[in-house]
């Protein structure tokens, strides 16, 4: 029995603009063991960035705030935790590497001292120790001549290179959980690969767990062992990555499945979901309803809800759920 | 590097020298010096005899090539009325107008630097809000209409302190208040826009995230970066100051280098009026160029020669 290193219950966060309240995240559960590759996917404005930044309670105070629900972490609520609390969990157990690495690093900062001060955060290493640590640090995640590296300034470095030294950064004090918030969407598709692997490798190694926040459905595939996909600021389909890529079960899933180009198949175009994330949605109808393929005018009647449709196979939908009672009346 | 600091002060004399030339030429459309030494009733002769002893005689090209040329040597020459070289009169009244603005650099500096992250830490909270107003006033009214109504309130109505004249610190507090009240505002109007700027770039994310003091995020890593924009206006702000010491000098009748050039222009006295303002344009370009420099000590990118083209 594997034991949930994080445990997410019913989080709602919300977004206030022009006396607006947008709820981002409107209550989401999930739960990542040690050692778990977990996938966060949806489409732009779905959500999961916030997931991600609500963990790690890193959420812009003036406009956003965590309404209600439990982040739990080794066992301890998150949400409950006072700044200087948070701190400590903040690059000691969690780490967090950002979408873009041109903007991740403090262009007038070497790289050494922006990695030192990850170190020296939660250790009170001596200073020759702490330089040894950075330096193995940066042979981590393969950046060569490490040594010389330490003096440079992020402009010297390709957005590759920039990255790795964010993950560096994020690994420093070997956290439990990274969270990986699109970490290769702004990167050239050869690096973004390689860069992944380089991760996993790590997760390995470390038995750290990994949760990938991402919209590209090959890198999951390929790597993740599990997925929650998310949709207008709820999980509509969560389960194991291979129960899912053999019998995706949302519509929704099935059209991000489909979005994916493949090599086999010869495709005149890709497909592509009609419509985008609304802004806001009515209380008592399925989220996904305007963009649904297969909606009857039950889904406008009332939401439906995160059901277990096979053993550890979740899913949010009406008509899969019907779908399953018959196969089970039969 | 080297060719950095070449060029920015080669760049720097070639500005003094324009500067200094066009206040040569200018200063000499106002009127002749001459009539106004010796008034109206001057004979012919003594006109003559004037102004050949001040040189006013020959031709412009060639007072212009004797006074450059005496620029170069150090010899500032003489006054027209004091009949003493004009670094002397110079020197007497450096002391209120440094007195002044030193105090009035680094109390705008430090305080408007504050300001403005105080600003943009508590964004569109109350403190946030009442900083912005303060700045709206502070930038729309300028420092000699304060000048005039700090001498309303404190001398006239409430008689607390002297509007005007030199002695003890009280004399100084009036030109203080009016000459920093506007770089104040503008100062911390801008650390805040630079710094909610930087602050919304993801190495803040990132810095937070190592689990480091929130302190140490908004200063090693916020306002680190949110510094250049302000240094650069700081080094404009210098020469705002000082223009407007010659209005606020005037106002409170404080003897330094404001009062004296503005009197030198008005007696048509060329030399004096030249070495002030020699003296305050080589400050300027000089404090621009040390500005320009501490970027390249500052800023990895310039010292890569990255953006060093402009």
């Amino acid at each position: 029995m594997m034991v949930n290193l994080l445990e997410i219950r019913n989080l709602h966060t919300c977004y206030h603009a022009q006396n607006q309240v947008v709820r981002a995240v409107d209550g989401v559960d999930l739960h990542i063991r040690q050692g778990d590759f977990y996938a966060l996917v949806g489409e732009s404005g779905c959500g999961k960035s916030t997931v991600a930044r609500s963990i790690a309670r890193i959420i812009d105070p003036s406009y956003a705030y965590i309404e209600q629900g439990e982040i739990l972490f080794e066992g301890n609520d998150l949400v409950k935790l006072n700044p200087r609390q948070m701190r400590a969990v903040r690059g000691l157990k969690i780490g967090m590497v950002f979408q873009n690495p041109m903007t991740s690093l403090n262009p007038v900062v070497s790289i050494g001292k922006q990695l030192l001060e990850a170190i020296q955060a939660h250790t009170r290493l001596p200073r020759k120790q702490a330089m040894d640590k950075a330096i193995s640090l940066l042979e981590l995640v393969k950046i060569p001549d490490p040594a010389q590296r330490m003096q440079s300034y992020p402009h010297q470095l390709s957005g590759g290179m920039q990255q790795r030294v964010v993950i560096a950064i994020a690994l420093a004090n070997d956290p439990k959980l990274l969270i990986a918030d699109e970490p290769t969407t702004a990167l050239d598709v050869s690096v973004q690969e390689q860069i992944l692997k380089e991760i996993d490798d790590i997760r390995k190694q470390r038995d750290m767990s990994i949760l990938l926040i991402t919209h590209n459905m090959g890198i999951v595939a390929q790597m993740c062992n599990r997925v929650a996909v998310m949709y207008g600021g709820v999980i509509v389909e969560d389960g194991f990555s291979a129960d899912i890529f053999s019998e995706p079960l949302h519509p929704y899933t099935q059209g991000l499945m489909a979005c994916m180009p493949s090599i086999e198949e010869e495709k005149e175009e890709l497909h592509v979901i009609p419509g985008t994330v609304p802004k806001h949605f009515e209380p008592g109808e399925c989220r996904f309803l305007h963009r649904c393929p297969i909606a009857t005018p039950d889904c406008g009647q009332r939401e439906p809800g995160l059901e277990e449709f096979k053993e550890n196979h979740f899913v949010r939908c009406h008509n899969v759920n019907i779908r399953r009672l018959q196969e089970e009346a039969r | 590097m080297i060719r950095y600091v070449v060029v920015r002060t080669i760049r720097a004399l070639a500005t003094i020298w324009l500067v200094w030339s066009l206040v040569f030429f200018l200063s000499r459309l106002t009127g002749d010096p001459v009539k106004w030494i010796l008034g109206e009733f001057a004979t012919k002769e003594s006109y003559e005899t004037v102004a050949s002893s001040l040189h006013l005689d020959l031709p412009l090209w060639e007072q212009y090539m004797r006074t450059l040329s005496g620029l170069v040597r150090g010899d500032m020459g003489m006054s027209y009325y004091h009949r003493r070289p004009v670094a002397d009169l110079f020197l007497q009244r450096l002391g209120p107008t440094m007195a002044l603005q030193s105090v009035v650099i680094v109390a705008t500096s430090a305080i408007g630097i504050l300001f403005g992250v105080v600003a943009a830490v508590k964004h569109d909270k109350l403190v946030d809000k009442a900083i912005r107003f303060f700045t709206i006033v502070g930038c729309t009214i300028p420092n000699f209409v304060f000048a005039v109504l700090l001498i309303f309130l404190f001398c006239l109505k409430l008689k607390w302190l002297p509007s005007g004249n030199i002695g003890s610190f009280r004399h100084y507090v009036l030109p203080f208040i009016s000459l920093s009240i506007g770089p104040i505002a503008s100062i911390s109007r801008l650390t805040r826009s630079a710094m909610l700027d930087t602050l919304s770039q993801e190495y803040i994310d990132v810095a937070r995230m190592k689990g480091i003091s929130e302190s140490a995020v908004i200063i090693k890593h916020g306002l680190r970066n949110a510094l250049f924009p302000v240094v650069t206006v700081l080094g404009g702000q210098i020469v705002t100051l000082v223009g407007g010491a010659f209005v606020v000098e005037s106002v409170f009748s404080l003897p330094g280098i404001g009062t004296l050039s503005v009197t030198a222009a008005q007696t048509r006295d060329f030399p004096l009026l030249q070495y002030c303002v020699f003296i305050m344009i080589a400050t300027f370009t000089f404090v621009n160029l040390l500005v320009d420099l501490s970027y390249a000590a500052l800023d990895p990118r310039i010292r890569d020669g990255e953006w060093a083209t402009n």
